[in-house]
């Protein structure tokens, strides 16, 4: 019996557990080019939202003087646009509103739809007013997905007027069931398995075992669905933006410049639509890149 | 008696990223016609991959790298897959445990009895109808008839596992190879199967090779047990000589490990049961009680220590004397 | 005699298994433990043996019947009332990985029921999970460690662990070696059996091994489709049981010595489902003993001796075919 001795070993063990999981995803990474695309690709659209603004040429929400609608040429990578803005510094600092919104909403509806997704679904198939709040965050969740999201956007934007926080809260909205589904299916087997019960024993409310036992053992599907949620949540801005209900101009933001840009592409000024949605494109792929891959990760069945 | 299979120096090994590990090493063994020989070892010794080595059925990563398995007096690693299929649940016949899992869940179980009887012979529908409701009869499941027509879904494990043994029966088998007879079933259940297979092999004289590690099976169903330690045969004696006094160390602990009462240990020191087969030497030695210096130079032989007993252990005649006098 | 530490009457558990029809997993069960014995619960599958465990922790709630620990009738309390309890009936689980919250360290999981005892603060907390951890004979390199660190028997000494850690009256062993290969069950049941002697626990021991049972227990119940028919004293039991049920399950263990010969006694046919259970004995489809009356009134549990008792009516008959051991 070691109650002789009863202060702490002196030095705390290494976190073999961490050490390894880095290495893991090190390898796993180097062995994947398409996640490595789609990971520089991330890093590039976050670096640009903090600095993007700043390194352009020119300042991206005033008109310059002389002729707009310039071709993309040594001075303007990409041209002007209609009312002789820059188009390439525009587009580097579209990232600051679009990600930012992405980012804000993407977090909102992770954090909502993982408890909300624990409470149905540990709490479901039970009884009493547990049993019945799983019952009821479930159909609220079938009526929103109900409609069709870009309309439902729309709506929700127009009930309040256009404004980033607007199109934020919209977007955390829109993206909460479909975290909460994702975390309610990981729970639903994560609660089957013995160790829950083990906490049962050890006295836990259920409250607690939902959130402190079950929740870290679920939360894997859920972190693998942020990255491509946040594509589709700047693919979502861009289309509100571009409708006008998303950024007001004169905000650079990739939408509201496809829509600036798009009559003069029916007139031959082809760069002043094609670059912000190329970029656009990009950033989306690099988000779905990145998602693919961590689901591909952190699956356990392809672990050893 | 003449053996019916020889296994000479077979050696299977695992595919991993550091490297190919070992799973059997130049296993040798007999198995004579009629006889019940007893397989012993616990999860890691390789005794499952013997059993499928033999039937040729192992799958990457794993690979056979070198010996012969001999069946009649044919290397069955030199025939074609035609040939092999021919003889896989003719002659040669396996069990395995979780016996549902190995009947197809969306087929009867009369017409999967009926495509193995027609797999390996010609016989018209109606004549393997007949044959299956013998087949199902002799395996004791009640009301054959009507059987026939029932999924392996509406049987208990109990009568999988007796369909699985009809189907074993389908053909002439002269060797019945049986993975782990108790695993998942209960032990009145499990009694039942085993004293089916004893019967039904002793009347076909089948020679059964039972896989388990229950030493208890071992002990009412079997002539002879070999026990397997790290892909290696350590210990290989008839029955009543194994249980009167194993003489490998391995086979002591096992031995003791199983009984129903905690027993004496003696004098003899602790060891960690847990502990990793050595890389060098005896590849017992870290959880061998009774080791000494010799042990970690070389993998002791495979050596005679007795009438009709080989144990692979430099102390195991020691033991056996010392057994003797107490 | 030592004090009654629980005491089980008429425990029953129904399940409603859909179109009206009922699963009684767990019928008028009764027992009790007393302060340091360790009670087997026997049984084949459908016996009803791990419901009737469950219930005891109140993991599920049974449909009727007392339950009382140590003078506290445990089902009249809240489950928040019970949590005080808790503390003194622990349980070690079948799967020793599974069991252990994957993303907690060692030393964690361990302390995690003395959260049920607020006295104690982090330092006492730690130093009760380094000494568990000194009792299961790990070392306290442990404590830091992530299960999946450890082998399947290593893992099934920290729920051992957990569950001493809050210095408990009562053990449920729910099948605790059945996942385990045969050296590292003998030394977890050899270690089950130390502890008690040490300590002074109660286990209720849930197995289908039966020799497992008969190397650390001291009395055993046999269950057979949801009720107990025979309890008594483990040898006792063992060497010449007087229910047909027991009969037929005792002689079919195989023991590992080839020498060992028991007369064998043989039921025909299978468990039957335990849906629709009809009137009368459980065993009556079965049983080579089966009369009229069996099939009327289930048999009422008559002793025999000390500590002994037997549901049949022809328990005394059965008796006259002496012990199970030929030689």
């Amino acid at each position: 019996m070691s109650s002789d001795n009863p202060s702490l070993p002196a030095t705390p063990l290494p976190r073999v557990g961490q050490q390894t999981a880095w290495r893991d995803f090190l390898s796993f990474t180097r062995q994947r080019g398409g996640f490595q695309l789609g990971l520089a690709i991330v890093a590039l659209s976050l670096g640009l939202a903090v600095f993007g603004p700043h390194i352009g040429p020119y300042p991206t929400e005033t008109a310059l003087p002389g002729m707009p609608l310039q071709p993309p040429s040594w001075r303007h990578w990409m041209g002007t646009d209609v009312s002789n803005m820059d188009i390439f510094s525009r587009v580097i600092a579209a990232p600051r509103i679009d990600l930012t919104i992405a980012l804000v909403s993407t977090a909102i509806a992770f954090a909502g739809g993982v408890a909300l997704g624990v409470i149905s679904g540990f709490f479901g198939g039970g009884r009493g007013v547990p049993k019945l709040l799983s019952e009821g965050i479930m159909r609220a969740a079938d009526i929103i997905q109900a409609f069709p999201v870009f309309i439902f956007a729309l709506a929700l934007v127009g009930f309040r007027g256009p404004g980033t926080e607007n199109v934020i809260a919209a977007l955390a909205f829109l993206n909460i069931p479909y975290f909460l589904r994702i975390t309610r299916g990981a729970v639903l087997q994560v609660r089957e398995r013995p160790f829950v019960e083990a906490q049962r024993c050890a006295g836990n409310s259920e409250w607690r075992i939902a959130f402190v036992h079950v929740m870290p053992n679920a939360l894997t599907p859920p972190l693998a669905n942020i990255s491509p949620t946040i594509g589709f949540s700047i693919l979502l801005t861009s289309g509100l933006s571009f409708v006008g209900a998303g950024v007001p101009v004169p905000t650079p933001e990739w939408g509201s410049m496809i829509a600036i840009g798009a009559p003069n592409m029916m007139t031959g000024q082809w760069w002043t639509a094609l670059f912000p949605g190329l970029v656009l494109g990009i950033v989306i792929l690099g988000y779905a890149l990145v998602g693919d891959g961590l689901k591909e990760f952190l699956d356990p069945v392809n672990k050893r | 008696m003449a053996p019916i299979l020889e296994l000479r120096e077979l050696s299977v090994s695992y595919e991993t990223q550091g490297g190919a590990r070992a799973v059997l090493s130049k296993l040798s063994l007999d198995v004579s016609a009629g006889e019940a020989l007893g397989i012993v070892g616990e999860s890691g010794s390789g005794k499952t991959v013997l059993v499928r080595s033999i039937l040729g059925l192992l799958d990457p990563p794993f690979r056979t790298d070198h010996g012969t398995v001999v069946f009649e007096g044919r290397d069955l690693r030199q025939l074609d897959e035609q040939s092999f299929r021919q003889l896989r649940g003719g002659s040669i016949a396996l069990t395995t445990p979780e016996p549902r899992k190995h009947l197809n869940p969306l087929i009867s179980i009369g017409r999967q009895i009926v495509n193995v009887l027609r797999a390996h012979q010609t016989l018209a529908e109606q004549a393997a109808r007949t044959r299956t409701i013998e087949l199902l009869r002799a395996v004791g499941i009640p009301d054959p008839e009507r059987r026939l027509a029932a999924y392996p879904h509406e049987l208990s494990g109990g009568m999988c596992q007796r369909v699985i043994i009809a189907m074993a029966l389908a053909h002439q088998t002269k060797l019945l190879l049986v993975d782990e007879p108790t695993a998942g079933l209960d032990v009145t259940i499990s009694r039942q199967i085993l004293d089916l297979m004893h019967e039904l092999a002793v009347s076909h004289g089948t020679a059964l090779m039972l896989v388990s590690r229950d030493l208890g099976v071992v002990a009412h169903y079997c002539r002879r047990v070999a026990v397997m330690y790290d892909g290696r045969i350590v210990e290989d004696a008839p029955v009543e000589a194994f249980f009167a006094g194993p003489a490998h160390p391995y086979s002591r602990q096992l031995l003791r490990a199983a009984a129903a009462s905690r027993g004496k240990r003696g004098a003899e020191k602790r060891v960690d049961a847990l502990a990793e087969p050595a890389r060098t030497g005896c590849p017992f030695r870290p959880r061998c009680p009774v080791a000494v210096a010799a042990c970690a130079t070389a993998v002791p032989a495979l050596q005679q220590v007795a009438a009709g007993r080989r144990a692979r252990c430099l102390r195991a005649e020691a033991l056996l004397r010392q057994e003797l006098a107490a | 005699m030592a004090a009654t530490l629980l005491q089980v009457s008429d425990l029953t558990k129904i399940f409603p298994v859909g179109g009206g029809h009922q699963l009684k997993a767990v019928s008028e069960v009764s027992f009790t433990i007393r302060r340091g014995e360790a009670l087997a619960l026997v049984g084949e599958s459908g016996s009803g043996k791990t419901t009737t465990g469950r219930c005891l922790l109140r993991l599920i709630e049974p449909t009727a019947g007392h339950i009382q620990f140590d003078g506290v009738d445990i089902l009249a309390q809240t489950q928040r009332q019970f949590r005080a309890l808790r503390p003194r009936m622990q349980m070690v689980f079948q799967e020793p990985y599974d069991s252990l919250s994957p993303r907690m360290r060692v030393g964690r999981i361990i302390e995690e029921p003395l959260r049920m005892l607020p006295e104690l603060d982090a330092a006492e907390r730690q130093r009760r999970a380094l000494e568990v951890l000194g009792m299961v004979r790990l070392g306290r390199a442990a404590y830091d460690r992530y299960p999946h660190q450890f082998s399947a028997g290593q893992q099934q000494r920290i729920g051992i662990a957990r569950a001493l850690v809050t210095r408990p009256d009562l053990v449920l062993l729910d099948e605790p070696t059945s996942a385990l290969d045969v050296s590292v069950r003998a030394e977890i049941l050899d270690l089950l059996s130390d502890l008690q002697a040490e300590l002074g626990l109660a286990y209720l021991f849930i197995s289908h091994d039966l020799t497992a049972v008969r190397r650390v227990c001291q009395r055993v119940a046999i269950m057979y489709l949801g009720r107990i028919v025979e309890t008594g004293e483990t040898e006792q039991i063992f060497e010449a049981p007087l229910h047909p049920y027991s009969r037929a399950l005792l002689s079919s263990v195989l023991y590992p010595d080839p020498a060992s010969r028991l007369s064998r006694y043989v039921l025909t046919g299978e468990i039957p489902s335990p849906i629709d259970l009809p009137q009368g004995c459980h065993l009556a489809s079965r049983c080579p003993m089966v009369e009229p009356r069996c099939r009327s009134a289930y048999p009422p549990m008559d002793r025999f001796g000390e500590g002994r008792s037997v549901a049949c009516y022809r328990a005394q008959e059965m008796r006259a075919l002496g012990g199970l051991t030929t030689h």
